[in-house]
């Protein structure tokens, strides 16, 4: 076989895998209804262990303020009455210090045991990137999964608002002076201010696009228009790689190729779907890249509507980072 | 090599059909280009009024993005004026302003803000007290290092830059910066230039390390040797001179790039922005004679904050700093009379960015001209937008007029439209309830508003937009003289039209054989650049929430206005006030409230919205202010991007309920004598104007 | 003769009682042109270019506001180009198949060598197509599959085929089949291939790999393998939403856009059928074409007629489609 294959699917294909084992998980309550996607499945499989936690993270105020409490009232509502624990909610805001972040992950982490999941799902990219490097490089768990769930439709409208400026993600800044000779971005429906960074950061560097495909339509037209808009930045043409949204080991690999291994310097750009995201965060810890972003300061509260259903369960892919101690996406 | 200083004539052309010119709006601002491209593109015409920015004082570069704020500063970069030595071209400062030593920092890119992302102690009072100190030891660093690099790479080229001494030994200068007291012993033991560089670097990565959460504790001898701000840098050029890398005379200009962030970022938090903006502002305050730093920034951004860390004086503008505002600069003025010098640039930098794709000569503005064309005339516009409408719908004419004015306004319109519309306003004017003044129509020959010299002048452009509307026509844009208005001193929006307009003509005739295509430098044809200007405007007016931080919250309130202000001139039938297409504060209310206050400033700062003071014609002779969308947004709100007359008087009052309404949270202010506190939720949007 | 284009769009552009910014959806099709369209099979070579056939489609509309419309319409189609294709090849190689694959052969995932395992049982596996529009060499080339030389095609031994000599080749050679089809629409062409397998001994098991499904082929493949559930698993690359066709009737999520799309389809049928009235049994089997589908799929290498006939159809009084079919028949 000429790839390698790293352990990824629908969550409880993952899960019958590895029978025997029970998970804590970490995840975000938030107005989405696909922020208990994960949980649900894990509940349902009777694999949860009694150390959860739930973050109830906090956009800045907003038009949108009164519409996303309800919404998360709901959420903790259906939490509460599928037997979620009151306790396991912490409420943070969204641009809480680096350090809080560390700090955050790492009271989950001692508390958790051996087996965590992280449902990447609702959680905002300045809390999942260092939350991934915190549990690679540092915690002593044997098992590791990511978690995505899929969402039935997207708002048409903008999904985020008030972004802020470009700047490296947190514990993703430049490990130490360096040349950076590629920039991949991930592609997804919003730019927000990225074709301004692309002007100003990419002028000699090769651009490599992770182009989400499957899916199709509607995303797909959205997806080519943010393609277009980049491409009137760059002067150059630029390189476009069809990558499934859903397939992290694939944008990997990409990346590996992309940089030679890792031997050449990039800097990344998530803004494409999550599974995307986490390939960039997991190939940026070991190659020492640069990921920046702009982080949006506001979340539209209909983000995402509805859970994908897959043979009746919530349709929600499982990742698997580290497996009886061994680490999937390396060098 | 000088460049030649007339220009030959137009010679023949030859073209790559799909090549544009303007495909890179920003080769000159961005230190990710190519220097050789900016050493081509670069226009020189600013210069002369900018040469501040190359004498020995601490200069405040001002202006909104794409104004030519870093194309500037790119010019004290060493690599631009090596890049410009493997050219024919002049290097384009004044020789004997040339000669200094440039190093710099990037706020956003150098990871300082990172500091205060991790507690520094178990204290947090503590902390807040010391992260501006670290702040100021990781600048200092930073720069030094720039520094270091500028002068290695300088020393390596002494035929480009006289200003190096490259006869007297680095290492030595290098032992000399080791034993300055101001680093309290950090760097001894280094012997070399590379060892001094090396042990600053090991500094900076351990800041960053730290902040990676790479290791535990930032170690002891950092925080034992924590520097003063701008004293290691002093002395360091002190050092300079000393050793005779450089005269005695020779200025360090110290860069720093993305000022504004420090108020603006909500991964920092505001109060330690402030401290850290004081920090930066102790640097100037210090008055160094050989180190002098320049900051961009957009222009209130700078204003918010002068206080000097650690002390009680503020930064006096003149003594501590100086100031250049390319907005103020470039910007056409009020008084007419006044020499608007942005065309000039502008043609300059159309000319370069040809000559790059095709293959000619000629004089720059007649190059521009003779691809443009000229901006139409009223005459050439009215037929376009009546078409073959009505005068009853083109005119809106209201049944309940009398019978003869109707007739008269009809006939009028078969003959001049425009005459007709302008007919209506006079009429209309001191008139009463809609209701034209006079119960019979002048006579034929007769036209009485032609006498009144600058009234039609006024009018003409509001009478177009009418007509247009009520033809259910878009306005049209094109020229010489449009595309200069519209791009108000911005020569990004200049460039982004020129762009649109080269698009849409590869776009139209893509389909066309090559020797039938239209040759731009010959015309470009009016109703591609129509279009072009239509496609530019709407592309700026969706950039303001795409591309520009915090801008969702801006573009609903210039979504807001500028339908507010399209009503207001459309339905403004007796054209009573052409001027209603921007607004005025008194300064009073502006300054009143801080919320109102730093909404419309960013938006300023961000160029969508600019805004000019003025004196009330009222008889309190109040300061007031005004503000208009930018114009290259006037083609998206079918406004006219002219200003004449007074703009729409409103009260404080009424641009918080603007904010309300276009869901921008507004905290009131508190005072009683604000007379704010009492807005009502159904207050009209438009109260009571002053009616001038 | 027909309107310029760029004259039209200079004329609805001018008009100020839409908001639709036309030039800017000249600018994305003409990007998707230089992007995608230009790869359409059916028109390389001594044909007109995309944009002379789009202009001459539009001409073809009794009125502008039809235009308008189809001119909306062409950003919204979903072109699967040959990259598109490839990665789906890939995608269908590395995720669907690879994980059955894993469950088929009982791979431990924690095994240091699984990576070989996989490798092995990839060789034990026979990856055919259903009908013939599936480019199963290119699925081949794309994962680097080899050691295999026969590939027939299933459709065809559906039909000609001698199934004992299908059973003792598969049996003998492999311990499983993954069938593979670029495109399914209602499910009723693969209908027969399906059937064929069901026939052969349920110890071979079978994976269906639909590229691209709408969903009534999702739902009659599924429903064919819970008739069939000892050794048949579906699991395609990517299924369509019901949302991302134009169907008679409104779906939920659907585009606002789709309403005027339904509307144009249905008022100008018989202009674009040639005078043909709507008829499931006859070509292009009414407005929202084969089994209704209302697709708005063009791949690269044809248009299926469960798209739009508005978009590929060609009569006496429909001269110009924008990506005219090549059809079997």
């Amino acid at each position: 076989m000429n790839h390698t294959f790293r352990p990824w699917g629908m969550l409880p294909w993952i899960l019958g895998k590895c029978p025997g084992l029970k998970w804590s998980l970490l995840a975000s309550l938030s107005p989405e209804d696909r922020c208990l996607s994960t949980w649900l499945t894990l509940k349902k499989s009777t694999v949860l262990t009694a150390n959860n936690k739930l973050l109830r993270i906090k956009d800045k105020e907003s038009r949108f303020t009164p519409q996303t409490t309800r919404k998360v009232e709901e959420r903790w509502k259906e939490f509460l009455a599928e037997g979620g624990e009151r306790d396991s909610v912490v409420e943070l805001d969204l641009f809480v210090a680096h350090a809080d972040l560390v700090k955050t992950l790492d009271d989950f982490d001692s508390a958790a045991g051996e087996n965590i999941v992280l449902d990447i799902t609702s959680l905002p990219k300045r809390y999942f990137f260092p939350f991934i490097r915190r549990l690679v490089e540092n915690s002593k768990a044997r098992n590791i999964i990511a978690t995505y769930a899929i969402p039935s439709s997207y708002t048409d409208q903008a999904l985020a608002e008030r972004f802020q400026e470009w700047r490296p993600l947190p514990m993703f800044a430049p490990a130490g002076e360096a040349t950076y000779t590629k920039f991949v971005v991930s592609i997804g429906f919003m730019s927000m201010g990225l074709p301004d960074q692309v002007r100003q950061r990419c002028g000699q560097m090769d651009v490599e696009l992770l182009f989400p495909f499957p899916p199709g339509p509607p995303g797909f037209h959205r997806n080519w228009e943010f393609v277009m808009d980049l491409q009137r930045e760059l002067p150059n043409k630029l390189a476009i790689k069809h990558v499934d949204a859903r397939d992290t080991s694939l944008a990997f690999d990409h990346l590996v190729i992309a940089t030679d291994g890792g031997h050449k310097r990039a800097v990344l750009a998530p803004y494409g779907p999550k599974p995307h995201s986490l390939a960039m965060c997991l190939f940026a810890i070991r190659a020492g890249s640069e990921v920046c972003y702009t982080q949006p300061s506001i979340y539209h509260p209909d983000y995402s509507i509805g859970r994908s259903l897959c043979d009746g369960q919530p349709e929600v892919y499982a990742y698997v980072v580290r497996l009886h101690g061994h680490d999937i996406y390396t060098l | 090599m000088a460049q030649p200083a007339v220009s030959p004539v137009i010679k023949g052309i030859t073209m790559d059909s799909e090549l544009n010119p303007f495909h890179d709006l920003y080769v000159t601002e961005t230190s990710a280009s190519r220097p050789e491209d900016f050493v081509e593109l670069f226009s020189p015409f600013l210069i002369k009024n900018a040469l501040l920015l190359f004498e020995p004082t601490n200069v405040v570069l001002k202006g909104t993005q794409g104004c030519g704020k870093s194309m500037l500063l790119n010019l004290l970069k060493p690599e631009i004026r090596l890049a410009y030595h493997k050219t024919p071209i002049d290097f384009p400062i004044p020789e004997r302003l040339s000669t200094f030593i440039g190093a710099g920092i990037n706020i956003t890119r150098s990871g300082i803000l990172d500091i205060s992302q991790r507690p520094l102690s178990a204290d947090p009072e503590r902390d807040d007290r010391l992260f501006p100190l670290y702040f100021a030891d990781f600048l200092n660093y930073w720069v030094v290092r720039d520094m270091l690099d500028s002068v290695t790479l300088m020393s390596k080229h002494p035929d480009v830059f006289p200003a190096i001494n490259c006869e007297s030994p680095l290492d030595e200068f290098a032992r000399s910066v080791v034993q300055l007291e101001c680093w309290f012993g950090y760097l001894d033991g280094a012997r070399s230039l590379e060892e001094l560089r090396a042990r600053i670097n090991t500094r900076i990565m351990a800041y960053r390390n730290y902040h990676q959460f790479n290791i535990r504790n930032l170690s002891e001898d950092i925080s034992r040797t924590k520097t003063v701000i701008g004293e290691p840098i002093s002395r360091a050029a002190e050092c300079l001179a000393k050793c005779n890398i450089i005269k005695d005379a020779t200025p360090i200009f110290i860069r720093i790039d993305q000022h504004e962030i420090l108020c603006r970022s909500d991964d920092l938090r505001h109060d330690l922005g402030i401290q850290y903006r004081r920090i930066i502002n102790k640097a100037l305050s210090t008055r160094d004679p050989r180190v002098f730093y320049r900051i961009g920034t957009r222009s209130y951004a700078w204003g918010d904050d002068l206080a000097v860390f650690g002390t009680t004086s503020p930064l006096e503008w003149e003594r501590d700093y100086k100031v250049i505002d390319l907005d103020d600069l470039l910007r056409r003025k009020e008084d007419r009379r006044a020499k608007w010098i942005f065309p000039g640039f502008a043609m300059d930098v159309f000319y370069r960015r040809l000559k790059r794709v095709y293959d000619t000569q000629g004089s720059t503005d007649v190059l521009f001209r003779r691809a443009m064309g000229r901006s139409p005339a009223p005459a050439d516009l009215v037929l376009q937008y009546v078409g073959t409408s009505s005068a009853r719908r083109a005119l809106r004419i209201d049944d309940a007029w009398p019978r003869e004015w109707q007739q008269y306004l009809e006939s009028l319109f078969r003959d001049d439209p425009l005459e007709a519309k302008l007919a209506e306003a006079w009429a209309l004017q001191k008139g009463e309830d809609n209701r034209p003044r006079m119960e019979s129509p002048p006579p034929a020959e007769d036209r009485p508003w032609r006498s009144r010299r600058y009234w039609k002048k006024e009018r003409v452009r509001q009478a177009l937009m009418q007509l247009a509307a009520s033809c259910g026509q878009r306005q049209l844009w094109w020229g010489e003289d449009n595309i200069l208005s519209l791009s108000l001193g911005s020569i990004l929006v200049f460039l982004s039209i020129c762009q649109h307009i080269w698009d849409t003509l590869f776009r139209f005739e893509r389909e066309r054989p090559p020797a039938q295509r239209t040759n731009p430098l010959r015309g470009i044809g009016p109703e591609v650049q129509a279009i072009a200007i239509q496609t530019a405007s709407s592309r700026w007016y969706h950039k303001i929430a795409v591309e520009e931080a915090g801008g969702n919250d801006r573009q609903r309130f210039i979504n807001l206005l500028g339908q507010l202000l399209q009503a207001e001139l459309y339905n403004d039938k007796a054209l009573s006030y052409p001027g209603h297409n921007g607004f005025s504060l008194s300064s009073d209310d502006f300054l009143a409230c801080p919320d109102v206050r730093r909404f419309l400033s960013d938006a300023v700062d961000y160029g969508d919205l600019y805004a000019v003071t003025h004196t009330t014609k009222a008889r309190d002779r109040r300061q007031r202010i005004k503000w208009y969308l930018h114009p290259i947004l006037s083609p998206h709100f079918k406004l006219p991007e002219s200003h004449v007359k007074e703009p729409l008087y409103v009260r404080l009052a009424t641009v918080i309920e603007w904010l309300k309404r276009a869901e921008i949270t507004v905290k009131f202010p508190t005072k009683k004598s604000d007379k704010t506190s009492s807005v009502s939720d159904d207050l009209p949007l438009f109260p009571e104007t002053d009616k001038r | 003769m027909a309107e310029d284009l760029p004259a039209m769009i200079c004329r609805w552009d001018r008009d100020s009682s839409t908001d639709i910014e036309f030039p800017r959806l000249l600018e994305i099709i003409q990007y998707l042109d230089q992007r995608l369209f230009s790869e359409y099979t059916p028109t390389q070579g001594p044909h007109i270019t995309f944009q002379q056939r789009l202009s001459a489609w539009l001409s073809d509309a009794p009125n502008d506001k039809s235009r308008q419309t189809m001119f909306q319409l062409v950003s919204h189609l979903f072109f699967i180009g040959r990259e598109a294709y490839i990665s789906l090849y890939r995608e269908a190689y590395r995720s669907p198949i690879t994980r059955w694959i894993i469950d088929s052969a009982d791979i431990d995932l924690c095994d240091p060598v699984i990576n070989t395992k996989i490798a092995q049982a990839m060789n034990e596996t026979w990856f055919c197509p259903i009908s013939d529009s599936m480019q199963i060499s290119e699925f081949y080339h794309a994962n680097r599959i080899s050691g295999v030389h026969f590939r027939p095609v299933w459709l065809s031994l559906a039909k000609f085929g001698d199934r004992a000599k299908l059973t003792s080749y598969t049996q003998k050679k492999f311990k499983r089949v993954v069938l593979l089809e670029d495109f399914v629409a209602a499910g009723g062409q693969m209908q027969p291939a399906l059937n064929l397998a069901a026939e052969l001994p349920k110890d071979i098991e079978f994976l269906l790999v639909p590229l691209v499904i709408c969903p009534k082929g999702a739902d009659s493949i599924e429903d064919f393998v819970k008739r069939n559930p000892a050794n048949f698993t579906f699991s395609p690359v990517l299924r369509l939403p019901p949302r991302a066709f134009v169907a008679e009737t409104p779906v939920d999520g659907e585009s606002p856009f789709f309403e005027a799309v339904r509307q144009l389809v249905q008022d100008i049928y018989l202009q674009v059928s040639g005078g043909k009235p709507p008829d499931d049994n006859t070509k292009p089997y009414g407005p929202f074409g084969w089994k209704r589908t209302g697709a708005l799929v063009v791949m690269y290498t044809n248009t299926p007629d469960n798209t739009l006939p508005i978009i590929h159809w060609t009569s006496n009084t429909w001269r110009s489609p924008l990506f005219p079919r090549s059809s079997r028949e």
